[in-house]
């Protein structure tokens, strides 16, 4: 593969990275007035993160950075308020980045197999000019890498957020470039914690944040034996952890 | 559209040849002409215009995604021909796609040398529920919306309870070969579709088979006095129509790789339309299966072209309302003026 | 045995169906092999049944819903001339047919039955029963009233006779009205 091959491929695999960010809400400060049990997205620290998951993931594959390219984006339903909130976060990420275009923006319902076809229709409209795909959720996002596995075979960066165990292979298998974790048993533990405290009179915070850890093929592994393999462990150790986790403040920590 | 199941008589409109002047019949002609096969010149409009918006929208690979996405579509919009040809409707099938996704995916899960009993297990599913709704229609006298209806909400817990509320997921990849294995250079959920339109319409016009549906949905009790066993006919065509949803959850789960409980859901509302756009009566006994075939590609054509020139999807859906209820119209009016 | 039902557009034919379709129903097991529908057997056999008929029209494939009531009647009824029939049940033949075609309809009957067929017609036309009937049965409250055979049907009271069977007045005898009575 030449040189300008390899910067391009770079330009979409950066753009990724920073549109993950925006993806996860990044920048987008919505937060639910609810007072017990919440999760919110508020992702501003993956920015840090994704460049640095960004920067390994160009290592591995000795591309330069650049900072510019074309991506289509796969939304939620359209109106939703997780479709809303994600949507924005992107945006706002993407007016820090104009070199970045987005040549297509549309819903897919969280259906993998809209999303395929939806893929195959822009990779049909676009061609080779479509260097990335965000997704707002997983199970698109992976109906896209189907749609590439269908295309030609030129394997574009996908990103997409919760993590679900096919995302999470996703990610290990290189197919994503990453996801953020959505751990549904550490989110509904922890909300029942906090109102199990608000009913027992023990001290709350004001506002608790779910932050989505960022998935990246580093610490994939990790997750995947928290959410699949080892499931069943995770349980066990789950009180202690919602307990740390609610003093702590960092909810999305799984140590 | 195409609406006759044997060959169009002369046009009634023409009177005596030697009567009426030359022009005057050649316009009469042009416009019976125009009415009878108008979603024709709609696709053919339609794809011009595509053509000629988007270089890339009249390539040989854009064909090949057009028909791979339309063919799960294509399997169920054929079985719903030949359930509403004969009167009734069928809004279960969305749900009989979840359902048999989910009890093939199951199947397969954790399992991968179950491949091909993964597939049985999604037609079986499929059938099982069809003969149901069959059954109900067909020898219980329940309204077909009422029956299948029920079975909608039913089959679409049943998705649930099989994957204990949740999709299944972790499939192994060889159950993705199903949709990805290439015959000829197609993919075989295409080849499948194909082989499923031209089996259906052979059988529809040539078999006495056709030829009972057509008329226990023409004139049921006319059917009935000429000997025709209409009870078998109906239950028949209900249990194809969920054989075929069957076969789409399996090929559809087998794509994306996954048993999502929520699979196919709405797909039943895209092959009525199908069916609609392609000339069939609600009434039953006028309709035929390429006429099914072009209303699908029509409103897939659509899908892909709207996509390709980035038009939102609500518009998109604006679009494929108003196309249905144009169809209609031009349909019930060009038969009006025919008697 | 074959019935020629009184409604032949609710019960009789499928409309949106051509003539030649229509025909075949009654005869669809004999009209096909192993499932396929034959072809020319089965159009040269109800061509000759239409023909038989007098069937006006634009031809085999012309949908039934077109024709008009009389020749939409031949094809209820020649549809079951297309093989051998042994009891014909009508009900109710000419109603709702024109003078020309009812006339047709009446030689195609009188022929089945020469040829053989048994014919059991169901009417309310007088002239038609007195005309056509070897035997007449009449029929009240669902049971026979009494019957009248050829002979007595050429007799002059023929009518009278069977409006009192009919109208349950049996043995009286009902003056039949005559001119000079209205006067007063």
């Amino acid at each position: 593969m030449n040189r300008r091959t390899l910067r391009l491929a770079g330009t979409a695999a950066s753009a990724m990275a920073l549109v993950t960010t925006a993806a996860c809400g990044a920048g987008d400060t919505s937060a639910d007035k609810l007072r017990v049990g919440v999760t919110v997205y508020d992702m501003s620290s993956f920015i840090t993160q994704g460049k640095e998951g960004m920067e390994s993931y160009a290592k591995a594959h000795n591309i330069e950075l650049v900072g510019k390219g074309n991506i289509a984006v796969l939304q939620g339903p359209l109106g939703s308020s997780p479709e809303l909130d994600r949507t924005r976060g992107i945006n706002n990420v993407l007016k820090k980045y104009p070199g970045i275009k987005v040549l297509a923006k549309d819903t897919a319902n969280w259906k993998r197999d809209q999303a395929v076809d939806k893929a195959k229709n822009w990779m049909s409209s676009f061609g080779g000019k479509l260097d990335g795909i965000v997704s707002e959720n997983d199970d698109m996002g992976l109906g896209a890498v189907q749609a590439l596995k269908e295309g030609n075979g030129k394997k574009i960066p996908v990103v997409g957020i919760d993590g679900i165990e096919d995302g999470l292979r996703a990610v290990r298998s290189g197919d994503f470039i990453g996801s953020s974790l959505q751990h549904g048993r550490v989110e509904l533990a922890e909300g029942l914690a906090v109102a199990q405290r608000v009913t027992g009179k023990k001290p709350v915070r004001k506002r608790y944040s779910y932050i989505m850890p960022p998935i990246t093929q580093a610490n994939v592994a990790t997750y995947l034996e928290h959410v699949v393999t080892g499931k069943d462990d995770f349980l066990k150790r789950l009180p202690a952890l919602v307990d740390a986790n609610l003093r702590s403040g960092d909810l999305a920590n799984e140590k | 559209m195409i609406t006759q199941q044997s060959p169009p008589t002369e046009s009634p409109h023409a009177t005596g040849a030697a009567v009426a002047p030359p022009r005057r019949l050649d316009a009469a002609r042009l416009r019976e002409f125009a009415l009878s096969h108008a979603m024709v010149i709609v696709m053919l409009l339609v794809v011009m215009y595509f053509s000629y918006r988007s270089a890339r929208f009249g390539t040989l690979d854009n064909f090949q995604t057009i028909t791979i996405a339309a063919a799960p579509f294509a399997l169920i919009a054929v079985g719903q021909t030949l359930v509403i040809l004969t009167g009734g409707i069928d809004l279960s099938v969305g749900s009989v796609i979840a359902v048999s996704a989910m009890a093939s995916a199951s199947t397969v899960a954790g399992h991968p040398e179950r491949l091909w009993t993964a597939l049985l297990v999604g037609l079986v599913t499929g059938l099982a529920a069809g003969s149901i709704n069959g059954a109900l229609v067909a020898w219980l006298d329940v309204p077909p919306f009422v029956a299948t209806l029920g079975m909608l909400t039913a089959a679409s817990g049943m998705a649930y309870v099989i994957g204990d509320g949740a999709p299944i997921n972790g499939l192994p990849a060889n159950f993705n070969q199903i949709a990805g294995t290439r015959v000829l250079g197609l993919q075989l959920p295409v080849v499948v579709m194909i082989v499923g339109i031209v089996v259906l319409a052979v059988v529809m016009r040539y078999t006495a088979y056709g030829m009972r549906v057509y008329a226990v949905g023409g004139n049921r009790v006319a059917a009935e006095l000429a000997g025709i066993k209409t009870h078998r006919v109906l239950f028949s065509v209900y249990a194809i129509s969920g054989l075929l949803a069957g076969l789409s959850g399996v090929m559809l789960a087998s794509r994306v790789l996954s048993g999502p409980p929520t699979l196919g859901s709405g797909y039943e509302l895209d092959a009525i339309a199908a069916v609609v756009i392609g000339g069939a009566s609600l009434m039953g006994g006028r309709g035929t299966v390429w006429g099914t075939v072009l209303g699908l590609f029509l409103m897939q054509t659509l899908n892909n072209g709207l996509d390709i020139l980035v038009v939102p999807a609500y518009w998109q859906k604006v679009i494929k309302g108003v196309l249905v209820v144009a169809a209609v119209t031009v349909d019930v009016w060009a038969n009006s003026r025919r008697r | 045995m074959a019935l020629v039902p009184e409604d032949r557009k609710g019960a009789g034919l499928v409309l949106g169906m051509s003539v030649l379709n229509n025909a075949t129903l009654p005869r669809l097991p004999d009209f096909s092999l192993g499932g396929w529908l034959r072809g020319g057997a089965r159009t040269a056999a109800v061509d000759r049944a239409m023909t038989s008929v007098h069937l006006r029209g634009k031809g085999l494939r012309q949908q039934v819903g077109t024709l008009s009531g009389g020749n939409q009647q031949k094809v209820v009824l020649a549809r079951w001339l297309t093989g051998h029939v042994k009891v014909l049940l009508l009900d109710e033949p000419t109603r709702g047919v024109d003078v020309g075609a009812r006339s047709e309809i009446y030689r195609i009957v009188t022929d089945l039955a020469a040829s053989g067929m048994a014919v059991v017609m169901a009417s309310s036309d007088m002239a038609e029963i007195l005309g056509l009937a070897h035997r007449v049965h009449v029929i009240r409250d669902g049971a026979v009233a009494g019957s009248l055979d050829r002979a007595e049907l050429s007799s002059d009271d023929a009518q009278g006779r069977i409006f009192r069977l009919a109208a349950g007045l049996d043995g009286t005898t009902i003056p039949l009205p005559h001119p000079q009575d209205d006067v007063s």
